[in-house]
């Protein structure tokens, strides 16, 4: 057992903090920070369905519910800013703004964070608009084998050696194995294809 | 039709996929950082190529066995597979460390068991029951009915903020309202491009908020965990259920409410039969709760299982899911082109029992493979996250490809999961944003018939039947009003003390 458990005599508590446990994450800056987005958002969706055309009767109009969405929206984000300005959110709000961005690319974990995300999304671009179907006929052998065959083995192979660390052909062993049984279940098993092979 | 039912389920194909389901379950919920609805979410592109029957049974087998497997994990190596696992963490690793991790498990393996049993009587009994209510909602009552399912959904699943779950409920209805609307055909939001005419399907959306944010959020975190050398024998003690038959039963309860109420799912449940629990137990048992309690354990498993057939309610009978979970419930049924509401018996006749007989058969697969499982997960555990994670990334994608075989859709999935890792960091719940994908279409189609419903009332000056027929919905504009003024004045005024 890890040295920082807690001692078994102490009885614990079980903290509920909502059915997503969202309790920790929040501070009253990042709550007044996205009191602002949510708040200009709400605007934007405001105007876009104030000119939306009215084919019938204003009470049948489609823009009414989007409308009194965005205007009730704009409301919970005046209230959660309110809240958060009354928690102390807005004493140095640019400095502690600006230092957020700062500790959020000095932190390890959100650096990988944000180079997971570029590798996933550029392997979907590759996956969905750089795509090929190789038909293999040989040696009695018939199979197709797509882009995302290749695209997965690659990136799948590049992801683990970065996050788990192993050797690259560990990597790719579970690399590939893993794709293949991919294709396997849902092509052969469940006849969907894979995606790119459309 | 009953018995052509219950043959048809206990087919050998059917049980085969039941029992693969189940499986996958627990194996899932049992590894930390996969939760029971990512499971799902990821599942349904697996089951877009079945067919309806076999599609239910794969889903109830995977919902079945993925809240149970998050007690392996809680238990053995102090980490809940998932939320709702936290308090037979507690109560078990505690036991685990005394040397009675098996017997701990064998009472969450058995107290699953009767959990499952409650929820599953309770959605027999009730159903007929709301169904015949369902059939009294006209369009005023379903517009109030999904926004007042919307805005608990919010307060359960924010905790001491709701106005943050709140909030992601109406970011979730603005994007619901994306694409044609049905009345005039006037596009919304849509930018001129034809791609987002056909508006935003939740499947993706679900699997991009609960799977790609999820390994984005996870992957990058390093956190240890020891394996433990000696599970000890799994005995499901039947002994310890009857000594505390009378928590099993009001947890069972507790569970099942919870669970009919849209938004708040398992984790809600655990807790709360977990509290109850703990305030009727005895004053020698309430010593022990903390330090390893079996009564905790009994009350936290027999709500979080009961959870699953009261979740099943609300969406069976109106198509508002119990909580996100029961959404890809949902979302299987609807691609198989099933439409769940007031009028499911007769558009369906016959599906409601395959689901009984399903959930019946899935509990029965769920006690065996729980006990035969335990120890090869505890092999898994010793796998790295970091060599787990990654495999998901895939999974996601066919998935989301496989719902609609649309590249949009995987678009759709990955801005989907970068929306809710980005609300996950301000710590918005992400819950709420599916269910207002869901009922935001039936909403802003039942408030506008209503509205022109009113209107003619009003213009023939025929007040009294305005509230005579619409005493439902008189009822429920006071609960949406009590949910909000909760919310917003009891709630959030603690949570700022």
């Amino acid at each position: 057992m890890s040295s920082d458990e807690p001692n078994s005599e102490q009885p614990q508590e079980a903290y509920f903090s909502g059915e997503e446990d969202v309790a920790e994450r929040t501070t009253p800056a990042k709550d007044l920070g996205a009191a602002y987005v949510i708040g200009i958002f709400a605007i934007g969706a405001l105007i876009l369905a104030a000119i939306m055309p009215v084919v019938q009767k204003p009470y049948t109009a489609a823009g009414l519910l989007p409308g009194l969405t965005a205007i009730t929206l704009l409301g919970m984000a005046i209230g959660l800013g309110r809240r958060a300005i009354r928690m102390g959110a807005k004493v140095g709000f640019k400095d502690k703004f600006f230092a957020a961005i700062h500790a959020f690319f000095a932190n390890e974990e959100d650096v990988r964070t944000v180079i997971l995300f570029t590798l996933v999304g550029v392997y979907i671009f590759f996956i969905l608009e750089l795509n090929f179907v190789f038909r293999i006929d040989a040696f009695g052998l018939h199979r197709a084998v797509g882009s995302f065959e290749l695209y997965t083995v690659i990136f799948l192979a590049g992801i683990l050696k970065y996050f788990w660390k192993s050797s690259l052909k560990n990597c790719l062993l579970v690399a590939v194995g893993w794709t293949f049984a991919l294709t396997a279940i849902f092509v052969h098993g469940f006849s969907i294809p894979m995606p790119g092979m459309l | 039709m009953t018995t052509q039912m219950i043959l048809h389920a206990l087919s050998p194909y059917l049980l085969f996929i039941c029992l693969a389901g189940v499986t996958l379950g627990i194996i899932w919920g049992a590894m930390p950082g996969l939760s029971t609805t990512m499971a799902m979410a990821l599942l349904i592109g697996l089951a877009a190529g079945m067919d309806q029957d076999t599609s239910i049974m794969f889903m109830i087998g995977v919902y079945t066995g993925s809240v149970f497997g998050g007690a392996i994990s809680a238990v053995l190596i102090n980490i809940p597979g998932t939320p709702d696992a936290v308090p037979t963490m507690i109560e078990g690793h505690s036991l685990a460390k005394k040397g009675e991790g098996g017997l701990a498990l064998g009472t969450a393996i058995a107290a699953s068991f009767m959990g499952n049993w409650v929820g599953i009587l309770l959605l027999i009994s009730f159903i007929p029951l709301l169904l015949a209510l369902a059939l009294q909602f006209k369009s005023w009552e379903m517009f109030l009915l999904s926004m007042w399912g919307i805005a608990v959904c919010g307060s359960m699943s924010a905790g001491e903020l709701p106005m943050k779950g709140w909030i992601t409920g109406w970011l979730g209805l603005l994007f619901a309202f994306i694409g044609l609307e049905g009345l005039d055909g006037v596009p919304r939001y849509t930018f001129g491009t034809e791609i987002l005419e056909d508006g935003i399907s939740y499947i993706p959306v679900l699997i991009g908020l609960f799977g790609l944010a999820e390994v984005l959020r996870v992957l990058p975190q390093t956190s240890p965990y020891t394996i433990p050398s000696d599970v000890g024998r799994i005995v499901p003690p039947f002994h310890v259920l009857r000594k505390y038959a009378w928590s099993s039963v009001r947890s069972g309860l507790v569970g099942t409410i919870i669970g009919a109420i849209p938004g708040a799912g398992a984790n809600v449940a655990s807790f709360l039969a977990y509290d109850i629990g703990k305030r009727q137990a005895s004053p020698e048992e309430r010593a022990k709760w903390g330090k390893g309690s079996y009564e905790a354990i009994v009350c936290a498993e027999v709500a979080n299982n009961a959870n699953v057939g009261g979740s099943l309610l609300p969406t069976l009978t109106l198509g508002i899911p119990g909580n996100a979970a029961a959404a890809a419930i949902l979302a299987a049924l609807e691609m198989k082109n099933v439409v769940v509401g007031p009028t499911i018996q007769t558009e369906n006749p016959g599906l409601i029992y395959f689901i009984y007989i399903g959930l019946i058969i899935a509990n029965f697969l769920m006690y065996g493979m729980a006990i035969a499982l335990v120890k090869p997960c505890v092999k898994l555990f010793s796998l790295p996250r970091t060599l787990l994670m990654p495999l998901i990334i895939p999974l996601c994608i066919v998935a989301a490809f496989a719902v609609g075989l649309d590249d949009f859709h995987v678009y759709l999935a990955f801005v989907a999961g970068i929306i809710g890792y980005v609300l996950h960091r301000f710590g918005f719940p992400l819950a709420p944003m599916v269910l207002a994908l869901i009922l935001g279409p039936l909403a802003d189609e039942n408030f506008r018939r209503s509205l022109r419903i009113f209107v003619s009332k009003f213009e023939t000056k025929d007040w009294t039947s305005v509230v005579a027929e619409h005493w439902i919905g008189v009822i429920l504009i006071v609960v949406v009003v009590y949910t909000f003024y909760d919310g917003i004045f009891k709630r959030g005024k603690e949570a700022e003390a």
